[in-house]
């Protein structure tokens, strides 16, 4: 009797939670059903700056509800006061989001921004290179091809293939950025750069100013063979042009702070400095207001001539996203004409909510269009003058001399390199063994 | 007679031993219950997650791709790396701590002077937080921290400590240091236990030295050597904290661990090969138990 008693009470407990299971399954799936419910995974930091756009987004579909799951700030975004306790905020919550990721509950769409993440503090994904081969993205090349709205005819095709991995499309980039100077033409004159020779290779381009500049440029971005190759796991450390860029490297004094310097460049039109094309832009208007009139954007070449670029930020679907149509209408929606240039939609304006963020638009053809814009913007509140043509068309310019685009290197790779070119920039190594160095370390990083 | 004592004993009510077991038992399972239930969530099914996400690919198990990934993270030269380093520091920390602790517990078995503040000398180590010996010995060991300086005052060469082969030597140290004070105390209780009368024959019989240590303390002391050296292959799998204070994510090549391999593949979620990997490292670490236990088992026989 005891034992009937208990195979009963245990069928009853095995029916109660099948039953439970059920219905939580039921319930959830008849959420589904009503509302598109589409999870956003964005920096805290950056969220500011979607914010109109994804707004719109929801005006436009009544259907979808939005659920943020932002990722900390490690710094007070008012002051900007970093806190250990920020910090591990922060870490708590990218440490959740991996596990939710891994579990196949994670975002629906990702927003990107790999300036999100400052020097010292963890961002969710290390390295995208990396992130898009593991299965974490969906591919988005279906998507692409079955939507109504959206062609990659568009897109600058070396934009977009920062974002491919192994046949498929898993980032889709919303801006990037370009490294150069600032000049004048008789800051050409002076130091030699009008020279052709000089415009198109890295290590004469870098070999003319020596003393003028302020910082070196990573070469990890700016050669058009990549130093870290993710698609075969091969280096290209020995490669003829990174040597001679280094090379030419050594001999930079370094003279000023490693980020763009506002009040440096608004005043100081005798020096050469390194910037990337957002703020070119900004300074091109300072030095309009100055009345420069010969103003433009030279880029640092690199090695065919060309131009190589950094995606500055991206956007991805969830491999495991129920609602990727959805999540891909968000998606064309933050590429869209509109939203790269920050144009004024609806009554509203948009700017400086563009969203190629820090960078220029990566849709063909749309500089002029974005500078326009953003001069415009800029003029309503500072009463600036327009660049000259001359200068926006030295940005335009960039769209042709486009060969290859990176995705933002990791923090963590960045500080290898520096740590073992080191010794070499302070002529205590030889540039072979700092470079046998990274070799075997960079080598087991690929492989990992 | 015998008929009669049959009938007494048919007259005895039957104890009920079936059903004072069958009480004992569940007794024993209800006490019991919690444990296995904490070890079927947050272990069994864990690992079983683990095991089936070796074979896919993509986030939550999206694709069965058999044993595609076992082949890629063979065929990485960063697992190789690591695998290779994380067995050649077993076979060097581990003998080198066994020793080490077995001579320092015989010598602190001898009672002299001092014994007891070295005692709790050893066990300091334990006290101290990883993060800030790891502070110190950066110092110690940085391109110009004080024994650079030192060497550089006498004249004799420098050497990057913490970014050559030399680091694997820093990281044994390090392990060496730590746990040593552990491993002497509890080999030092094994030896204790071992009576004194057993000795006390011995020189009556006129055992030497020698022969006490190879016909007493031996076999006596071996199920405390076993048990400390199973706590000191674990221990060594979890040098990744020290390692990773002395170099970071990605240290010199001569300590890049398996824990490296499996922490880095988290943060880039490449969880295949994070799964494929804890799975070679818990079979690694089963297969050393389950030896070591083979082992111990063969030996206490013998020994007995």
């Amino acid at each position: 009797m005891g034992k009937i008693r208990t195979r009963i009470g245990a069928i009853l407990a095995c029916v109660f939670m099948v039953v439970i299971l059920f219905f939580c399954a039921c319930g959830e799936e008849q959420q589904h059903l009503q509302l598109q419910s589409l999870t956003l995974c964005i920096d805290e930091a950056y969220f500011g700056d979607y914010e109109p756009w994804i707004q719109l987004f929801l005006q436009q579909n009544k259907e979808v509800k939005l659920e943020l799951n932002k990722i900390p700030a490690s710094y007070n975004l008012q002051t900007g006061e970093m806190t250990p306790a920020r910090a591990q905020r922060r870490a708590q919550a990218i440490e959740r989001m991996r596990v939710e990721i891994m579990a196949g509950k994670g975002a629906d769409v990702y927003i990107i921004d790999q300036y999100g993440a400052q020097e010292d503090s963890e961002a969710l994904f290390t390295d995208l290179s990396k992130t898009m081969r593991s299965g974490v993205f969906a591919d988005l090349r279906p998507l692409m091809e079955q939507s109504q709205t959206f062609s990659a005819d568009d897109f600058l095709p070396q934009v977009l293939a920062a974002g491919q991995a192994d046949g498929g499309q898993y980032l889709l980039p919303m801006g990037y950025s370009v490294s150069g100077l600032l000049v004048t033409d008789d800051l050409l004159r002076d130091t030699g750069m009008d020279a052709p020779q000089v415009q198109q290779n890295p290590a004469s381009f870098f070999g003319r100013c020596p003393e003028r500049w302020a910082y070196r440029a990573s070469p990890l971005v700016l050669l058009r063979e990549p130093v870290l190759n993710y698609r075969d796991n091969t280096l290209g450390l020995k490669s003829d042009a990174l040597r001679a860029l280094l090379q030419a490297q050594a001999d930079i004094e370094i003279q000023a702070p490693y980020f763009f310097d506002r009040n440096t460049v608004q005043t100081n039109f005798t020096q050469l400095r390194l910037v990337s094309s957002g703020d070119a832009l900004e300074a091109a208007l300072y030095w309009g207001k100055s009345g420069e009139e010969t103003v433009r954007f030279l880029p640092v070449p690199d090695e065919t001539g060309g131009v190589s670029g950094v995606v500055c930020s991206v956007a991805a679907i969830g491999a495991n996203s129920k609602q990727k149509e959805t999540a891909f209408a968000l998606l064309t929606l933050l590429t869209s004409e509109q939203a790269q240039c920050g144009t004024t939609q609806d009554g509203r304006r948009m700017w400086p909510n563009a969203t190629c963020i820090n960078g220029l638009p990566v849709r063909r053809g749309m500089i002029p269009a974005f500078f326009e814009n953003y001069v415009e913007q800029t003029r309503e509140r500072q009463n600036f003058p327009p660049p000259t043509a001359r200068c926006v068309e030295s940005f335009a310019a960039l769209e042709t001399r486009l060969n290859h685009v990176y995705l933002c290197q990791s923090e963590s790779l960045q500080n290898d390199f520096d740590t073992a070119l080191e010794p070499y920039f302070a002529g205590e190594a030889s540039l072979d063994a700092a470079l046998d160095t990274l070799a075997v370390r960079w080598q087991y990083y690929l492989e990992e | 007679m015998p008929h009669t004592t049959a009938t007494k004993k048919d007259n005895i009510p039957p104890v009920k031993k079936t059903n004072f077991r069958a009480h004992s038992q569940r007794t024993a399972w209800f006490l019991v219950a919690p444990v296995l239930v904490g070890v079927f969530v947050f272990f069994a099914v864990p690992f079983c997650i683990t095991v089936w996400y070796s074979f896919t690919f993509g986030v939550g198990g999206a694709e069965f791709v058999a044993l595609a990934n076992y082949a890629k993270v063979f065929r990485s030269s960063a697992f190789l790396l690591a695998a290779r380093n994380t067995l050649r520091f077993l076979g060097i920390a581990v003998p080198l701590i066994m020793l080490l602790g077995f001579v320092l517990a015989l010598l602190l078995q001898r009672k002299f002077a001092g014994t007891r503040l070295f005692r709790s000398v050893l066990l300091f180590p334990l006290v101290v937080p990883v993060a800030s010996i790891v502070m110190v010995l950066q110092v110690f060991f940085a391109t110009r921290g004080i024994l650079n300086t030192t060497l550089a005052y006498l004249g004799l060469p420098v050497t990057q400590w913490l970014d050559s082969p030399a680091a694997f030597w820093v990281l044994v140290g390090l392990y060496v240091w730590k746990n040593c004070g552990y491993n002497v105390i509890l080999m030092l209780a094994g030896l204790n236990m071992i009576p004194t009368e057993l000795y006390q024959t011995a020189d009556i019989e006129g055992a030497d030295g020698w022969q006490k240590f190879r016909f007493i303390t031996m076999p006596l002391i071996w199920p405390s050597l076993f048990f400390v050296f199973v706590m000191s292959v674990i221990n060594s799998f979890k040098t990744y904290r020290e390692a990773f204070l002395l170099g970071g994510k990605h240290p010199h090549e001569s300590i890049y661990m398996l824990q490296h391999f499996l922490n880095n593949n988290f943060e880039n979620l490449n969880y295949q090969r994070l799964s494929v990997a804890a799975i070679l490292l818990f079979l690694l670490i089963f297969a050393l138990v389950a030896g070591l236990y083979a082992v111990q088992h063969k030996y206490g026989e013998a020994a007995q």
